[in-house]
């Protein structure tokens, strides 16, 4: 029961989630129940498709190497697994700061408070996107031919008439169980306050064990701070009701899957080694061949500094195929690669015959740049607020808080 | 006159790409035997190496000094996809930006491309400008080709 009621409220995501829900449903008119109703079903669609790629990244990987077991492949020496050594191995000043409480202190505080701007920036972005992905959804529902050029089942009025169903049977539980439906919500509600303290207070979450990770945590949880002070204003203007509506256009863009890569003219063998976890070493905004100037002693760049946060480009979780692209766009001395003898792709991909596009000068600055880099850069140079949000949002994934 | 920095080539010299116990993920990307011939090469025609730069999935780096006075910073890019594909360039953007096709560049290109042919552990060469890599052009046979 109060699972049921948990999916069609939509409660397993953000706060976000639960207020157009809320809002919607305080709106006079079928519009607001309608956009809360639609929002909830997408959500439990969204989860559905989470849970079928949780299971088809395993199956595609299965797939994907049984039938390249067969190929034989020439090689003139024996393959060998040894781990590479590690270049870098951190200094005594990566040491230090990761066991100086003090530098993750006041370093996690500048972190954090310079990602509150970004982080509104990156609601009023959500905001102005949503928006238009409700208004897509709006004239779909319209549309006597979307039912015609959309997959059976995935048509517009199907999540409306989904929602009505669900409705139904919730209302039936409430009816037959009033008070297990109230401890449901008020369960699920609890849960949601919980979260939100993690998302956006330092204090409900532990000081990261290195100094990288805490830089990162305070990035997030200012992230957060920031979209909440947008969300916070534009609920008293109905703005968070239109992201409700938005929600209904939303598509879910988590993990790439198999089939994602193999749309875009990716082959099957090495579409599977591209929704791999990535495993490199990241793209290196200053590169590695950069020396220090003869005045600084010469030789490379230590690597507590170019493998530092503010140089090191290397999103967390992100997917091989996703940081390879990213790479071949950022550096123009990089046309493509291999893949493991397993995955049977002997001959390699290439950015150039999968279309994929190299960025301009600019592009490469702004897009090859680590997160708090981009944003020293973005508050000195009074970045534009819709630019960086969007930025913020590319970067910050799709799925709420971090 | 126009510069086709990249080389494709096959090459003689093993396939040192090392995959994990499972083969499900490299732990080292193949072309350090190549970056290594290339030092060599370029130590023959009177250059400084100065470092071999492993890159992951972008391959191998071999950075140098080279040029008329051998004080001019260049490096060479080595990544294998379906042939080795090499690419030499000026290290800096001062004179990346400003000095595309300074003399030592070109210099450098017509020497390392005559010790490429003339080494029998590199097949099949093919010279590219960047806009021609994977493209299905054949390439030329010099990098300074008209």
């Amino acid at each position: 029961m109060a699972r049921r009621l948990r999916e069609v409220t939509g409660f397993r995501g953000g706060y976000r989630d639960i207020a157009p829900v809320i809002v919607g449903a305080l709106t006079p008119g079928p519009a607001g129940q309608i956009a809360g109703a639609v929002l909830a079903a997408r959500r439990r669609a969204g989860a559905a498709q989470d849970r079928a790629r949780a299971r088809e990244v395993p199956q595609a990987r299965r797939a994907a190497v049984s039938p390249v077991q067969s190929i034989v492949r020439v090689s003139s020496t024996p393959r060998r697994a040894s781990p590479l050594p590690r270049e870098g191995v951190p200094d005594q000043i990566t040491d230090w700061l990761d066991q100086s409480p003090g530098a993750k202190v006041i370093a996690g505080e500048l972190a954090r408070t310079g990602a509150l701007a970004p982080g509104i920036a990156r609601g009023g972005y959500r905001f102005a996107r949503d928006a238009l992905d409700g208004m897509v959804f709006g004239a779909r529902l319209l549309n006597p031919i979307d039912p015609f050029i959309h997959p059976e089942g995935e048509a517009a009025w199907n999540d409306v008439l989904r929602v009505a169903g669900a409705g139904a049977g919730l209302a039936k539980d409430i009816a037959s169980d009033p008070s297990a439906a109230a401890s449901g919500f008020a369960k699920g509600l609890r849960a949601r306050i919980d979260a939100l303290a993690v998302e956006t207070l330092p204090e409900a979450t532990p000081v990261a064990e290195t100094f990288r990770g805490e830089i990162d945590r305070q990035i997030g949880i200012g992230l957060n701070q920031g979209e909440l002070i947008f969300d916070l204003g534009s609920l008293l203007a109905g703005g968070t009701a239109l992201k409700g509506i938005s929600g209904a256009g939303k598509t879910a863009r988590g993990l790439k899957t198999v089939e994602h890569y193999v749309a875009r003219g990716v082959p099957p063998s090495t579409a599977a080694y591209f929704v791999q976890p990535y495993t490199g070493m990241g793209h290196h905004y200053l590169p590695r061949r950069t020396r220090l100037p003869g005045l600084l002693g010469g030789g490379p760049i230590p690597p507590a500094i170019s493998d530092s946060p503010f140089f090191l480009l290397k999103p967390e979780g992100i997917q091989m195929g996703d940081m390879y692209e990213l790479h071949y766009r950022v550096d123009p001395h990089f046309n493509g690669g291999r893949v493991p003898q397993r995955f049977g792709n002997v001959r390699g991909w290439s950015g150039r015959a999968l279309g994929w596009e190299k960025e301009d000068a600019l592009g490469r600055i702004w897009y090859g740049a680590p997160d708090p880099l981009k944003m020293t850069a973005g508050g000195t140079l009074g970045t534009g607020v819709v630019g960086l949000g969007a930025w913020v949002d590319e970067h910050d994934g799709e799925e709420g808080r971090r | 006159m126009k510069i086709r920095p990249w080389a494709e080539f096959e090459s003689t010299l093993p396939d040192d790409q090392i995959d994990s116990e499972d083969e499900m993920d490299i732990l080292q990307f193949a072309g350090k035997g190549v970056s290594e011939a290339l030092a060599e090469i370029l130590k023959g025609l009177g250059c400084e190496v100065l470092q071999l730069i492993y890159l992951h999935e972008r391959g191998w780096e071999v950075l140098y000094k080279g040029g008329a006075k051998g004080k001019t910073l260049f490096f060479i890019r080595v990544t294998l996809i379906d042939k080795y594909l090499i690419g030499l360039h000026q290290a800096g953007w001062i004179r990346t930006t400003f000095a595309p096709r300074h003399p030592d560049l070109l210099m450098m290109l017509t020497r390392l491309a005559e010790a490429l042919a003339a080494d029998e552990r590199f097949i099949d060469i093919r010279w590219f400008a960047q806009e021609e890599i994977h493209s299905g052009v054949p390439g030329a046979l010099s990098p300074l080709e008209a």
